[in-house]
């Protein structure tokens, strides 16, 4: 899947970050911020093709079903969509 | 998974932690202006004789093991940092690395190429001081008539979408137009960050202890509460006077508090830091000491011992107990350059504080005698 910006992933004090670079800090000023999923899917976004994919390769590392997962993913990448990132 | 803005969050985090989430690297010494109340500024000269500005590759080394460390905030500054040599190779670089980055100048030379540099990487936010309001204002101030100039630049930047906040430090040189310039700086800038209190210039004379180009610490505080009140709204002044006037209260230090002083407050050596155009590391611009050099052991070396100096300093005992020390905010900063001392009470500051009070008062009578 496409990320359409340019940003770097920052892990502080525990917490995880997207901070834009680039033209990007532009029109999205503000902080990012992911839990432990979120990053795990956004590290994945450029080698995944869909949605689907997510999910299942989400399936080898959470003790949840693809059923539990999918609306999280979606959620996620609906506000990715929304912001423009994706 | 997605949140709005967490810095304040983030910053109290790193303070209990002790991780230097903010800092500011302060590129060089020399400035294209000279203005006679600067606290850093040295002429090409003199910076020469009292060390080497770091290099290029050296401030990228320095930006790296930062990041490691944790910095996410990140503030270029200087002297005038756009006179660095090596100035955009430091940016493009640094601006690359994931940080929040900002920077403070002077405006004079973000136009052309430099303008193009920000466009296409934009800071997190520009910090453009503007030091009067015309071309003549400028070359007594400044030393150099570049109002024109700057006034087209920040234009010109606010127009690509660039946040610039206008800073104005009201001088004996500027403060007879002061009205003026706050009604400039908000026409220009997207906010504006304004003061009357010039910081004594202990780091370009070792012998300016609480001295620098600047009115009587009366005259400073009365003309802070004129910036107040010229800065915002005239009701909202009007709170503020009758808040201030009225008196702030304050929980009682405790008895141990009183006696030895309190730590520093601030989060300068707890989350925050600076390095100086050498490669020093302070707690933040004016604190000459402690200092630790990051080019001999490196970045977190030269933190930890940071850290360590900080947790010893304790302010005046007097601030402790006193019922003003939420307006005056004293510092480490404020107390060492004004009286080469950590814990002697700052006398400019006090006096400075008093006066803003009074003048704070006489707001609020004023209005109630109609
Ligand atoms: S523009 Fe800033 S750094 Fe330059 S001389 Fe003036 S106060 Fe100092
Ligand atoms: S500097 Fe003076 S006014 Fe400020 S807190 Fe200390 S004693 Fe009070």
């Amino acid at each position: 899947m496409n990320i359409k910006r340019e940003f770097v992933l920052r892990e502080i004090a525990g917490d995880l970050l997207l901070v834009p670079t680039g033209k990007t800090a532009l029109d999205l000023n503000g902080m990012l911020t992911l839990n432990d999923v979120g990053a795990d899917i956004w590290k994945m976004l450029p080698e995944v093709k869909d949605e689907e994919e997510i999910v299942q390769r989400l399936l080898k590392d959470y003790e949840a079903t693809a059923d539990e997962i999918r609306p999280d993913v979606s959620a996620f990448l609906g506000k990715l969509r929304e912001l423009g990132i994706l | 998974m997605l949140e709005p803005r967490i810095s304040k969050y983030l910053h109290d985090k790193a303070t209990k932690q002790n991780i230097p989430i903010n800092g500011t690297l302060e590129l060089t010494a020399r400035c294209n202006f000279n203005c006679p109340m600067c606290y850093v500024h040295l002429s090409a000269e003199e910076q020469k004789r009292r060390g080497r500005e770091l290099t290029g590759e050296e401030w990228i080394d320095i930006a790296e093991q930062a990041k490691k460390a944790g910095t996410v905030f990140l503030l270029l500054t200087g002297g005038e940092p756009t006179v660095h040599p090596d100035f955009v190779k430091i940016y493009e670089r640094l601006s690359e690395m994931g940080f929040y980055m900002s920077m403070n100048s002077n405006g004079r030379l973000l136009e052309g190429d430099l303008l193009e540099l920000f466009k296409r990487k934009p800071p997190e936010r520009l910090n453009i001081t503007l030091y009067a309001i015309d071309n003549d204002g400028y070359r007594k101030q400044c030393g150099v008539p570049a109002y024109d100039q700057v006034v087209r630049n920040i234009r010109a930047l606010r127009e690509a979408g660039i946040f610039v906040r206008v800073n104005l430090t009201i001088t004996p040189a500027n403060q007879e137009e002061m009205a003026e310039l706050v009604a400039k700086g908000k026409e220009l800038g997207a906010v504006i960050l304004g003061t009357t209190y010039i910081w004594p210039q202990i780091r370009v004379n070792e012998a300016a202890v609480g001295a620098s180009f600047r009115p009587s610490a009366e005259e400073a505080g009365r003309a802070m509460a004129v910036y107040d009140s010229l800065r915002m709204p005239h009701e909202d002044f009007l709170i503020r006077a009758r808040q201030l006037a009225a008196g702030i209260p304050q929980k009682s230090p405790s008895a141990e508090d009183c006696a030895i002083g309190m730590p520093m407050l601030c989060r300068a050596g707890r989350a925050t830091y600076w390095i100086d155009w050498q490669g020093n590391m302070t707690a933040c611009a004016l604190m000459p000491i402690p200092s630790v050099s990051v080019l001999s052991g490196g970045f977190n070396e030269a933190w930890q011992q940071l850290h360590r100096d900080i947790s010893e300093i304790r302010l005046p005992p007097e601030c402790a107990s006193c019922e003003y020390r939420r307006i005056c905010n004293p510092c480490a900063a404020k107390c060492y350059t004004e009286t080469g001392s950590f814990h002697q009470k700052p006398d400019y500051v006090c006096r400075y504080t008093m006066s803003f009070l009074e003048a704070m008062r006489e707001a609020v009578e004023q209005e109630q005698n109609g």
